[in-house]
């Protein structure tokens, strides 16, 4: 697989989209009482977000590695920025840690499932991105033809 | 094509993309500015300014109070869950520490007892110990410290007091299903105690 600085930048592009979303789902399922709005920890519901995110990728993707490339790259950024965002009060402010021994293996650990069924969900919705894609290229096919006759 | 070429061709599943980025970020600011601010409720709500009294009434009766505030400087309200008071002697130089019980007050408080956002709530307890048990034990200690030459009257017996208060920050309990969601409702729990005159 060889991979263009112009498909970095489109994988870049389309992390932005969906690495929020994965950031939220994290924290949440991190902290589910204190997040708005909350998916209470159901892996079901973060399963089809997760799917519903990945669509993007396949969905601006031609390419399925490219796709599946970009949606290691956004889990990848949307983990991070959980973690700031579960670290922003001592980052931020100058609080004391609430779980000082096991600080970033506590998060590890919550999150370890979600985040391997994130990148699950976000293949899926390669998959349906791309299938999306092709269903509207053959629309747009089909009209373009029905106009020139 | 390029990726911008490419996001505005396809526009409306674009513009869905980044209104759905857009609230999400805003979701996760959002609540993680909720935790900064759980987390300041946790560090600066405290119990301060305790004033301990008590009193020799006329027919030998003991009037014994506590009068402490409960700050809550933070952004969260404080759903009160329990209080409590006692008081008692702790007669050190019993083999065994033995106690001498006092007064006791527990109170599970009505959604009315909030603490709101920014409030300092005054607790004030009184409570007349006339029980003939009660009081004879206290004479009791107070003959018993006199004999190791420390004197004591009702009213400067080393009373203990310990006031306790729990309550939940916000709405923020959690009905949690397993153990492992213990340290959601650890996070939000608050627990102070005034005890022998220091806070925690």
């Amino acid at each position: 697989m060889r991979i263009k600085a112009d498909d970095w930048k489109r994988a870049l592009v389309l992390s932005l989209l969906s690495a929020p979303a994965i950031a939220f789902m994290v924290f949440d399922f991190v902290f589910p009482n204190i997040s708005t709005p909350s998916l209470d920890k159901n892996l079901l519901v973060a399963f089809l977000m997760a799917a519903l995110f990945g669509t993007p990728a396949g969905y601006f993707n031609r390419r399925t590695d490219h796709a599946i490339l970009t949606v290691f790259i956004y889990i990848s950024i949307g983990y991070v920025i959980a973690v700031i965002a579960y670290s922003a009060p001592f980052l931020f402010y100058d609080f004391e840690v609430i779980f000082p021994g096991l600080y970033i293996m506590f998060f590890l650990n919550m999150t370890v499932i979600p985040l391997m069924l994130l990148v699950f969900g976000g293949i899926v919705g390669v998959i349906i991105g791309q299938i999306l894609r092709e269903s509207y290229e053959r629309e747009e096919t089909a009209q373009f033809f029905s106009k020139q006759h | 094509m390029s990726i911008m070429d490419d996001l505005r061709s396809r526009w409306f599943a674009a513009t869905l993309s980044i209104a759905a980025a857009l609230f999400f970020t805003g979701a996760l600011v959002f609540s993680a500015m909720t935790y900064v601010s759980v987390m300041d409720a946790r560090q600066n709500i405290r119990l301060a300014s305790a004033i301990e009294t008590a009193e020799e009434l006329q027919n030998g009766s003991l009037l014994i109070s506590l009068t402490i505030e409960l700050e809550n400087p933070s952004r969260q309200v404080l759903h009160i869950t329990s209080l409590s008071w006692s008081v008692r002697i702790y007669n050190w130089s019993h083999p065994d520490g033995a106690l001498i019980p006092v007064a006791f007050v527990y109170t599970v408080p009505t959604e009315f007892a909030d603490v709101g956002k920014g409030e300092v709530k005054v607790y004030d307890y009184e409570q007349l110990v006339s029980d003939p048990e009660v009081l004879s034990n206290i004479r009791g200690f107070i003959n018993h410290s006199a004999s190791e030459d420390v004197d004591y009257m009702l009213e400067t017996v080393p009373y203990t007091h310990d006031f306790r208060v729990a309550a939940w920050l916000g709405d923020y309990e959690h009905d949690y299903d397993y153990s492992k969601e213990l340290y959601l409702n650890d996070m939000v729990k608050i627990e102070r105690r005034y005890f022998g005159g220091s806070y925690t």
